[in-house]
């Protein structure tokens, strides 16, 4: 009464050693490029201008400011002139941050990318970052920054403390930022509450 | 007997009389079902929270290049890792896999609820609500109540049942809040995460402590969540020392069966938990997190009776608990490389089908990450995990041992070598494993990456990946249903037997290749393809019918055995496009493919659709208003064996919500889901032929943070 029905074929007896063979020849394909290419390990360095991630993602912040600032109007010629972004001296970010305001347009004004080098200059920009190291400059430039109504970006503890108004700082690896408001305000810029509220910090004024 | 036999051998179908409906199961497509559904044992996967090329595709979304990091907003930029875990900055377009990422503001903008709605709208995802509780989510086909080729990690530490072979999806439950992002990677991650990580992995990464201060609270309000109410709240307790704590009640209602009636799939319950993540020194990371559960569902149970001659339908009510500790320690070493320890211990008792499980996990895994000249990149890491799975009978289900104890070890090495810099890599890698069912197992991989420019990127894969037999393929068997044999003839069961001969994992070859595109800076194109080989896959051989006399009455026992020695192939693909329309409109569409077929019985793949489309768009309003909606097509399932109609037809499915910030401390939406489909079957469950439908479902959120 125990008898029993297969009723499914049996697997052909062929398959293990076709599976077995698929297996050898992957291992061998694997193991060959490995030590084809373990030497390689003993290249030259890639060399070309690689933008650090950190700057890369400050870009991007900083291009996103624009949104969240409001200048006074006296700041534009008209309601499509441009939004300018200057970089003091020295420009950390390469192509990354011309890259990103390239074809952007916040409202109804496009953004645009310069270098800085004088006081006289920095009066023409909306937003001024001050890369470390900098701040020194910044400090020259300082009424300047003040009386054109300039929104300071920077990423050291010295910009914060010489009154920049929008500090990065590094959380872990995060790219975070302060505000300084009571700065800001005396600039004449108003800032987006939502902003204010993305901030780790906000100085307000005492 | 002969009987039943020919009755099985040329109708290849039998009745089961079942609550007043009538059933028909095909006993060998039944039997098929039932492999997918029961499986694991032993060993599973070692998960390497983060590593590798396409691992930290994977731990690091971001590496978005320039063009699409001033597409984010700030709330995104501020959780762009400065430093991926791959000092390459290895990311999301440019990664040698098929990879999606499912991020925090999809999950707010569509109200995923769970983790598997979260899921629906990934391309080559096969996500179906099988009742209120229960799901069936796969990545590139086979897909079942316990799919058993996709793995799925939560920050690290395994879900993926080592008795069930599957994840149970009921109780894995991180407040959407919390989550932030959720990485598919479709295709084997076995180089890195192992056995099981066959067809997919799926990896929730939770935001840390210092991303989730102050308090929130969450209320949702709908036709089925009813309600739902997640408090958190995140505090610092000084220095870089963060900490959040939350605590979630949910009510679910039930949803319907065909005929319109509850199906009594009610489910409620409380779920808590802790994350604390510290930064001692510049160099080290410690997180610390916990979750606890305690879960009351409404299930329908069929149990076979021989004694009245019927298939009883029970309504039962099946209670879930369980706890979970993980913790990790991140040392960088320098600006390339870094090591990390992890361990976690899972403690869970589920209860699944009119049958239980009481698990207990424990995981330590050692990472190590360094550079060997200027052109390679090693990833490498050992483990060992210790398993306990206690499985007491019950009246549908025997296990043969009931204490199951799995040790398994594993090492692995990957190495990302440059043969271009930043343009052409070749990625070998391999992992080692050793477990107590089917001894030492090997999987081997190997990938190419092109990087022509940044807007393009080029891959290709093949990688040898192993699924380890489940507990219920070696050791159970299962009572599936009852049938009359003939007229006034003695009553008949049909049980399933686990088969202790198999000692050997199912394997896959599989080969890969995919192509991303940016053509401007507001399209971005992905493309994927796959062919996998599939052998030694182990299915349930036809019933071979007896007669016994044990237990009594005597009856005809219709038994059908795992056996290994199958084999399969699939092959398909995914395209997924996303275009930014304006600033403020963003479309997302894809579509995915899926053929396949398993022999020796030559059956198409019965348990995933081949056709899906998706498209979602993400409207932002003036005055803090968002409008998101979805449309879904999602294929018949195919089942050319089965003389009746398709059990799960195609279906469209829309969703809609509207969202409105009016201050960045409260946040109001409503959604509805499945819009103008009163309901629909999403998938028939193997363990019952209960069939339960999706019902169109309204909500409202209310979020309050401070």
């Amino acid at each position: 009464m125990l008898e029993q029905h297969r009723l499914l074929p049996q697997m052909p007896d062929e398959r293990p050693h076709h599976s077995l063979a698929r297996r050898r020849s992957l291992y061998a394909v694997v193991l060959g490029l490995l030590l084809l290419l373990w030497p390689l390990g003993a290249g030259t360095p890639s060399s070309g201008a690689v933008i650090s991630r950190k700057f890369q993602i400050q870009a991007a912040f900083v291009f996103n400011f624009t949104r969240f600032v409001t200048w006074p109007s006296h700041r534009f010629a008209g309601a499509d002139s441009p939004i300018i972004i200057g970089v003091l001296d020295d420009n950390p970010f390469g192509d990354e941050l011309a890259a990103i305001v390239k074809n952007r347009k916040v409202g109804a004004r496009a953004v645009e990318v310069r270098m800085v080098a004088t006081a006289a200059e920095a009066g023409f920009v909306h937003i001024l970052y001050v890369g470390a190291g900098h701040e020194g400059r910044m400090e020259e430039m300082r009424e300047a920054l003040r009386a054109a109504c300039v929104l300071t970006v920077g990423e050291s503890r010295r910009f914060a403390e010489l009154g920049g108004i929008i500090d990065f700082v590094l959380d872990g690896d995060k790219v975070r930022f302060e505000i300084n408001l009571e700065a800001g305000e005396d600039a004449g810029l108003k800032i987006s509450a939502q902003l204010l509220n993305l901030a780790t910090t906000v100085r307000r004024k005492s | 007997m002969h009987l039943v036999c020919a009755r099985i051998a040329t109708k290849g179908r039998f009745i089961s009389p079942h609550g007043g409906t009538s059933e028909s199961i095909e006993s060998s497509k039944l039997a098929r079902q039932l492999r997918t559904e029961t499986s694991r044992k032993a060993a599973s996967m070692l998960l390497c929270a983060a590593l590798g090329a396409y691992a930290s595709a994977s731990d690091t979304p971001s590496a978005n290049p320039a063009a699409s990091l001033g597409d984010l907003s700030i709330e995104q930029l501020m959780n762009e890792p400065v430093t991926s875990v791959s000092k390459k900055e290895t990311n999301l377009f440019q990664s040698p896999a098929a990879v999606a990422v499912v991020t925090d503001d999809d999950i707010s903008r569509m109200d995923f609820t769970s983790i598997p709605e979260a899921l629906r709208f990934v391309p080559g995802v096969d996500v179906a609500r099988i009742d209120g509780s229960t799901w069936a989510v796969s990545v590139r086909g086979s897909n079942s109540e316990f799919a058993n080729d996709t793995l799925v990690l939560i920050d690290g530490r395994s879900v993926y049942s080592t008795s069930f072979g599957g994840v149970f999806w009921k109780t894995q439950g991180v407040p959407m809040q919390d989550i932030d992002r959720i990485e598919v990677i479709r295709g084997p991650g076995s180089t890195l995460w192992g056995a099981n990580a066959l067809n997919g992995v799926i990896n929730v990464i939770s935001k840390s402590a210092q991303e989730t201060q102050g308090l929130l609270t969450t209320v949702s309000e709908g036709t089925e969540d009813d309600p739902s109410v997640t408090v958190r709240y995140g505090g610092s307790a000084g220095g870089a020392v963060f900490y959040r704590a939350y605590v979630n009640y949910f009510n679910r209602n039930e949803q319907v069966l065909p005929d319109g009636a509850d199906a009594g799939d009610f489910s409620h319950g409380w779920r808590t938990g802790f994350r604390l993540d510290a930064k001692p020194s510049p160099s080290d990371t410690f997180t610390l997190e916990g979750d606890g559960y305690d879960l009351t569902t409404g299930e329908s149970e069929t149990v076979p009776r021989i004694d009245l001659g019927e298939n009883q339908v029970l309504n039962i009510l099946s209670g879930d608990h369980g706890e979970d500790i993980l913790g990790k320690w991140v040392r960088r070493t320098s600006d390339a490389s870094q090591w990390s320890v992890q361990t976690f211990y899972d403690h869970y008792h589920n209860a699944v089908g009119g049958t239980q499980e009481i698990n207990d996990t424990f995981d330590v895994e050692f990472q190590d990450r360094f550079p060997i000249g200027a052109r390679q990149d090693i990833v490498s890491g050992m483990g060992y995990r210790f398993v306990r799975g206690v499985l007491p009978p019950s009246s549908v289900a025997t296990w043969t041992p009931e204490l199951d104890l799995v040790h398994l070890y594993s090492a692995f090495v990957q190495d990302q070598v440059a043969l271009l810099p930043d343009r052409l890599s070749l990625i070998p890698g391999a992992k080692f494993e050793h477990n107590d069912v089917t001894g030492f197992e090997f999987e081997p991989g190997v990938r190419l990456l092109w990087t022509p420019d940044s807007a393009q990127t080029l891959w290709l894969g093949a990688t040898r990946a192993v699924r380890t037999p489940a507990l219920t393929e070696t050791a159970a068997r299962f009572a599936v249903a009852e049938f009359p044999t003939s007229p006034g003839g003695p009553p008949g069961e049909v049980e399933l037997a686990g088969n202790p001969a198999i000692v050997r994992s199912e394997k896959l070859d599989a080969y890969e290749a995919g192509y991303r595109i940016r053509p401007t800076s507001q399209v971005s194109v992905d493309v994927a393809a796959f062919y996998n080989v599939y052998h030694d896959l182990i299915g349930y051989a036809p019933a071979v019918a007896q007669f016994v006399f044990n237990p009594t009455p005597p009856h005809e026992l219709l038994l059908s055995t795992a056996e290994p020695g199958g084999t399969g192939h699939s092959y398909g693909g995914e395209v997924s496009v996303q275009w930014r329309v304006t600033e403020r409109w963003r479309l997302i569409a894809d579509y995915s493919l899926l053929r396949s077929r398993f022999y020796p019985d030559d059956s198409e793949s019965e348990d995933s659709p081949q056709h899906q489309v998706h498209l979602r768009s993400y409207l932002d309003l003036p005055h803090g208003f968002e409008l998101n909606g979805a449309l879904a097509y999602v294929g018949h399932i195919v089942d050319t064996e089965s003389s009746a109609p398709q059990p799960v037809p195609s279906y469209v499915r829309m969703d809609l919500g509207l969202v409105w910030r009016p201050s960045p401390v409260v946040e109001v939406g409503v959604w509805g889901q499945n819009l103008g489909d009163r309901r629909h079957l999403e998938f028939a469950s193997q363990l019952t032929p209960i069939l339960v439908e999706v019902p169109e479902e309204i909500a409202v959120r209310i979020t309050w943070k401070r």
